[in-house]
């Protein structure tokens, strides 16, 4: 795998998103801890929270000894179709024409239409009444750097170079109709199948407007 | 905005780079600072958080004097000349009542930067001092007492050569939360096709990324490895060669005392098959392994059929008895770590923090021997410390200026001589880099008996900590952004320079500063008249090969150099071991006085079997998490909004028998003392085991802490060998609903 410096390499995107390596994921939080400090978010508001799949941090599923414990990095999905811009009446969210979906915080009006937009709960209020999600790092993209979890990320399990461009990987919930540019990726089938079991389970819930950390 | 690389120097072994970036004056950002090799670029969630801790609202800005009782919380603020006078007016006095040797200086791994964890030993050098060994203490150093028998080094494979292996045993080695950037390298190996194994008591982030978990009953690791040496041998999977060419196994043992039969000129012999004769080991054309001879009247044997004869009495029948893995997948371990070359076993700190923990790492390193893992890529049996990295610098220049030596203290026997003067009285205490009260054993014994015969404390500190909280001084000192110095990893060759980034807050000021200041006071000023990039110079000035070309200069530019060592690093390379023998001394004629020739399986001191566990049934550990380094981070903003609380792990069965929920109350408790605690009912504890992670303050428990629980008992075997260790996980506990 290509090694990350901080500067993207010279390969084109159609769709820039995130491909998640879920063997590579340990839960550690680097990500998310990340992301608040590019962003400037407060303590527990996060882009990009890692969850335990079953809920409780670090909890395994299954019967001692036959366990398993598998961590899913949640950033929002890069919706080709994303519900969250049409529902934003202040046009605070776009779509770009390179397929991010980024958020001008500067217009938005703290109405909170967007949070149950979005089908994966990627959309998050501050104290002050301001939505936020992940846009990739889009000003980091612009400049040719990598998002700010990416080149953190302990194990490497995130990367850019995925995304609906490639066959790596699958996209969550599908179903949900929004066509998401994110993918996670697994060698195991059944890490597969607990893992996409598990966010169609949290899919079908109403949206939290704070996603469990 | 300018940019500049300093180190995360937090004891967390990975020592990531960091290029910190200032705006008018304050950081505002940081990221991970590249390496010449990108692998090693990297950070994790507390470096990141680290501005917290270098911005928080509680740093200590001033130096501090106690004015109530001590621990009562009141302090006045007074100048660096008044605290320093005082200070140095008060060491003088108890130095010609009780000697100087009874001021102890303890330095831990607050900071790896050289000068900051080695300012105060410097002090105590030329104060004539003692300094508190810092292995022992921490509890790290009892596996590295068994390894340094066996193969005369602390040693490990770089991280890189894991990518190499093709059987992995990480055994207690939770490297996904404790070595999190090097984990990447195992989850290569793996990618590679290479099978991973973790043995731990906790299922943890580690063992979910790992072909198969095997849990163990806690400190019963030797017990394991000697099964799988049974099978292993037994099977005939054994690398014979290996064994005679590059261990004891053919010295001949003499019956009657256990020491190798040897020659005229003293040195040991085989008895060569070929010949039926004893000849020099190196010399013997078909060494024997096995058997039973005869040598002008003395009644031998080879020292693998010592080992044979030992293993053969695990069965793995019987160390499925007493590591409660079954039979069958101990012979399946076996076979798979003979079977796939090369292997590596990563042995952990945890399965070394036992009253026997030298024992796991003899058996480790026999187990490696056995099937010819030793100095090949991709193989070893690592410590976490990698020796060419401390062994280049020059210590000795920097800590024993002209010579003058503080007196050492072995870290475990601290409690005994200020208790009772043994091995002398120690008076007073002067911690750096070191929250004591918070990390070491049985803190109420610290506060209730040790402390008040301490006529002076002082604390070198960037926040009210536990162990400030009780000093008579407590001395603001500056984080790794605030000053310059060397810094070290552990796992990799890396030296990194930890350049000076910001002024310090309030009036911190760093190691060498209050050392040399204080000296100043003490008609010692003669030994710190040098600035701390003098002392860095003279550091790498060692002339040790592994540093040549490595400068203060060629570091400011580069940020990080590796040691002048060919790469991957694979100690012990062609079968070289610094040994008496020049072999693998896995059968050790020293340690027959305490009937430890071999690796014998020993039980905790408060396992299974022992008095206490009739009334304490249960293993009470103290794991590492990823949210904290020690003590450091958890109250950190953005990482206590992820890890906001201590929780103490409990299985499903041992938390029904006790009709404790998750989440409810509980009381840990044993004779020492006790902590009041949230339960997490998890699968991932083998029943019989409960874990509270370490570094939580005092503060966050309703009662007590997780270290008011554990013991420091020094055992005698290992003051034998060298010095005791801390056996932090041998703790008997016992747990119940608190009471509302």
């Amino acid at each position: 795998m290509s090694e990350v410096a901080g500067v993207k390499g010279s390969g084109s995107r159609a769709t820039a998103a995130f491909t998640i390596d879920l063997d590579r994921c340990i839960g550690c939080h680097t990500c998310t801890v990340a992301c608040q400090m590019e962003k400037g978010l407060a303590p527990g508001l996060a882009l990009i929270p890692v969850q335990t799949v079953g809920g409780a941090r670090d909890v395994p599923q299954g019967v001692y000894p036959a366990l398993c414990l598998d961590y899913v990095p949640r950033p929002c999905a890069q919706c080709q179709s994303p519900p969250c811009v049409p529902a934003c009446p202040s046009e605070a969210l776009c779509r770009r024409d390179d397929g991010l979906v980024t958020i001008d915080t500067s217009l938005c009006t703290g109405c909170g239409d967007c949070l149950p937009a979005c089908p994966y709960g990627a959309i998050v209020m501050d104290g002050e009444g301001i939505a936020h999600k992940c846009d990739l790092c889009a000003s980091r993209l612009d400049q040719g750097l990598e998002p700010a979890c990416v080149i953190c990320c302990p194990t490497r399990a995130l990367t850019t170079a995925g995304g609906p461009a490639t066959d790596r990987g699958w996209a969550p919930s599908p179903h949900l109709g929004t066509d998401p540019a994110l993918r996670y990726s697994t060698r195991d089938a059944e890490r597969r199948e607990r893992v996409r079991s598990y966010l169609e389970s949290l899919a079908a819930l109403p949206v939290s407007p704070n996603p469990p950390a | 905005m300018t940019t500049v690389r300093t180190v995360c120097t937090p004891n967390c072994c990975n020592t990531c780079g960091l290029l910190a970036r200032v705006e008018n004056g304050r950081i505002v950002k940081v990221e991970p600072a590249p390496f010449p090799d990108l692998r090693y670029t990297r950070i994790c969630l507390k470096g990141l958080a680290s501005l917290e801790r270098q911005y928080h609202p509680e740093r200590l800005m001033h130096p501090l004097r106690r004015a109530g009782a001590r621990g009562s919380g009141q302090w006045d603020q007074v100048s660096w000349d008044v605290a320093l006078e005082e200070i140095a007016s008060r060491l003088k006095d108890i130095a010609a009542r009780h000697g100087a040797r009874s001021v102890a200086f303890a330095t831990l791994t607050g900071s790896y930067g050289l000068l900051a964890s080695n300012a105060a030993s410097r002090f105590a050098s030329v104060f004539g001092g003692s300094v508190p060994t810092r292995g022992t203490i921490m509890g790290d150093s009892g596996g590295n007492l068994g390894m340094l028998q066996a193969l005369g080094r602390v040693t490990a494979h770089e991280p890189e050569d894991w990518a190499n292996s093709r059987f992995l045993i990480l055994w207690g080695r939770n490297l996904a939360e404790t070595y999190m950037n090097d984990f990447r390298f195992v989850l290569e190996a793996r990618e590679q096709g290479a099978r991973v194994v973790a043995i731990d008591p906790r299922f943890t982030p580690t063992a979910a990324q790992c072909d198969e978990w095997i849990p163990i009953r806690p400190g019963t690791d030797t017990a394991l490895a000697l099964g799988m040496m049974q099978v292993i041998i037994q099977e005939g999977l054994h690398d014979r060669g290996f064994m005679a060419r590059h261990t004891v196994a053919p010295f001949l043992v003499r019956t009657d005392n256990g020491r190798f039969l040897r020659d005229e000129a003293g040195l040991p012999l085989a008895w060569d098959l070929s010949t039926a004769q004893p000849r020099s080991p190196g010399e013997a054309d078909s060494p024997a392994l096995t058997g039973r001879y005869t040598v002008e009247g003395m009644a031998c044997v080879p020292a693998f059929q010592k080992l044979e004869d030992l293993v053969a009495a695990y069965p793995p029948e019987r160390a499925a008895a007493i590591t409660g893995i079954p039979a069958d997948q101990i012979v399946r371990l076996a076979r798979d770590y003979a079977g796939t070359r090369p292997a590596a076993i990563l042995l952990s700190q945890g399965g070394q923090r036992y009253f026997h923990g030298h024992q796991f790492f003899r058996a480790g390193v026999t187990l490696a021997a056995l099937t010819g893992n030793l100095g090949v890529p991709g193989g070893g049996a690592s410590s976490i410390f990698i020796w060419p990295m401390h062994s280049a610098f020059d210590y000795a220049g920097f800590n024993f200026p002209d010579g003058k030596r503080y007196a050492a203290l072995p870290g475990m026997m601290f409690y005994d001589a200020i208790a009772e003067g043994r091995p002398w009285p120690v008076r007073a205490a002067w911690f750096t880099g070191y929250n004591f009260v918070n990390q070491a054993a049985d803190p109420n014994r610290i506060i209730q008996e040790l402390f008040p015969k301490l006529e002076l404390i002082v604390a070198s500190e960037q926040f009210m900590t536990a162990t400030a909280q009780q000093a008579d001084y407590v001395l603001p000192v500056t984080t790794f952004y605030e000053s310059a110095d060397l810094v070290l990893a552990y796992d990799s060759l890396y030296v990194q320079l930890q350049q000076k980034v910001v002024e310090p807050l309030g009036e911190a000021r760093d190691d060498v500063e209050i050392f040399s200041d204080l000296a100043r006071r003490m008609g010692l000023g003669r030994y710190f008249v040098k600035t701390a990039e003098e002392y860095l110079s003279d550091l790498l000035g060692s002339g040790d090969p592994l540093l040549e070309g490595i400068t203060l200069e060629r570091l400011r530019r580069e940020g990080a150099a590796r040691l002048n060592l060919p790469r991957p690093y694979v100690p012990f390379a062609g079968g070289a071991f610094p040994t008496a023998s020049g072999r693998v001394e896995f059968y050790s004629e020293r340690l027959v006085d305490i009937e430890q020739e071999l690796p014998v399986h020993l039980e905790p001191l408060e396992g299974r079997g022992s008095a206490l566990a009739v009334k304490y049934p249960l293993t009470f550990l103290t794991a590492h998490s990823r949210f904290s380094a020690n003590s450091q981070h958890y109250a950190l903003p953005h990482i206590a909004a992820l890890c906001p609380k201590p929780l103490l792990e409990i299985s499903p069965a041992d938390a029904g028998a006790r009709a404790i929920d998750d989440g409810d109350a509980v009381e840990v408790y044993n004779d020492r003392g006790r902590c009041r605690v949230e339960a997490r009912v998890t699968p991932g504890i083998a029943p019989g085991v409960l874990n509270l992670h370490q570094g939580w303050w005092p503060r966050d428990f309703a009662a007590g802490s997780q270290q008011s629980l554990t013991q420091g008992a020094v055992n005698p075997d290992q003051v034998f060998i060298g010095e005791a260790n801390w056996a932090i996980f041998d703790c008997a506990v016992e747990v119940r609903k608190a009471e509302p």
